[in-house]
């Protein structure tokens, strides 16, 4: 049975490393994801993640009481990725390997993975959070509200106007596919 | 949120990559620094305590330093004692070669 996320903050914060160790590989991908698609930048996804472990293992910041480590990591993760967003400027990369496929099977994937991402990027920054947060990273709703700080009817409606605006965006490429043979 | 909705597989379309080998690095070198060793742990325990507590026992400290200065007489110094001893060896012979003559009380010539 895997052991709780909080037993393994509080022996982490307390100096035990293999306790660190599996919490960090726990949550290592999706925290990385989540700051990687709210930053579009690896560096300063890099540096979130970082952070925010730092952060994380300073007693008396997480409280059982109010969430789910979860909760509680991506909340600090949003929080040093806005305060990035909000010193830089916004950072932005190319998203990584676009650039890379050259083949034409693979430029339509690459062409509607990239209208996504830029459609995403276009939403208001606490709209984006939602999305990523609810769409990519399976948070509920409860854990969305606790790590933004929240309620739970503000964040359904962030992810509702969230998703009108994507559908709007998208919508060439919600339409029926007109390509024989290249669509799934 | 609907589960058929055509808008999550093209959302899905859009992968983030894996952070690197370095990011690893990174954050385990942050977590063994911030370790460090238990006597320089000491001096970045903090220990919050509410103000009204911290209130109470400041007024609780002042008020047994005042009550402690109130109650101690104050201290005199000690008087000189009435009876002076006094040892004075002038004049005092030892006995030659420890020789002892007794001398019986009517001998004694006052």
């Amino acid at each position: 049975m895997a052991v709780d996320d909080s037993r393994l903050l509080s022996e982490a914060r307390r100096g035990d490393e293999g306790s660190f160790l599996s919490l960090y590989d726990r949550y290592r991908n999706p925290l990385y994801r989540f700051a990687w698609r709210l930053t579009a930048s690896t560096a300063t996804a890099e540096d979130v993640v970082q952070e925010c472990w730092v952060a994380a293992l300073q007693s008396g910041r997480y409280d059982a009481a109010r969430g789910s480590v979860r909760a509680y990591l991506f909340g600090v993760a949003r929080n040093l990725a806005f305060a990035r967003l909000r010193l830089g400027g916004r950072e932005t990369e190319e998203v990584d390997g676009a650039a890379e496929c050259d083949p034409f099977d693979d430029l339509l994937a690459i062409e509607r993975s990239e209208a996504v991402a830029r459609a995403i990027a276009a939403l208001p920054p606490l709209q984006r959070e939602a999305v990523i947060l609810f769409e990519y990273e399976d948070l509920s709703l409860e854990e969305i509200a606790q790590a933004t700080g929240i309620e739970t009817g503000a964040v359904k409606a962030r992810l509702h106007r969230a998703r009108e605006t994507l559908r709007r965006r998208l919508a060439p490429l919600l339409a029926p596919c007109e390509i024989p043979g290249r669509c799934s | 949120m609907n589960e058929h909705d055509p808008l999550r597989p093209l959302l899905h379309e859009w992968e983030a990559p894996d952070p690197s080998p370095a990011l690893d690095a990174r954050v385990r070198a942050a977590f063994r620094g911030r370790r460090g060793a238990w006597w320089e742990r000491l001096w970045t325990i903090r220990v919050s305590i509410p103000v009204p507590v911290l209130a109470a026992v400041l007024l609780l400290v002042a008020a047994s330093v005042w009550i402690e200065r109130r109650s101690t007489p104050p201290s005199r110094p000690a008087a000189p004692s009435g009876y002076i001893t006094r040892l004075e060896s002038a004049g005092f012979q030892p006995l030659p070669d420890g020789a002892t003559r007794v001398i019986r009380s009517g001998e004694i010539k006052q």
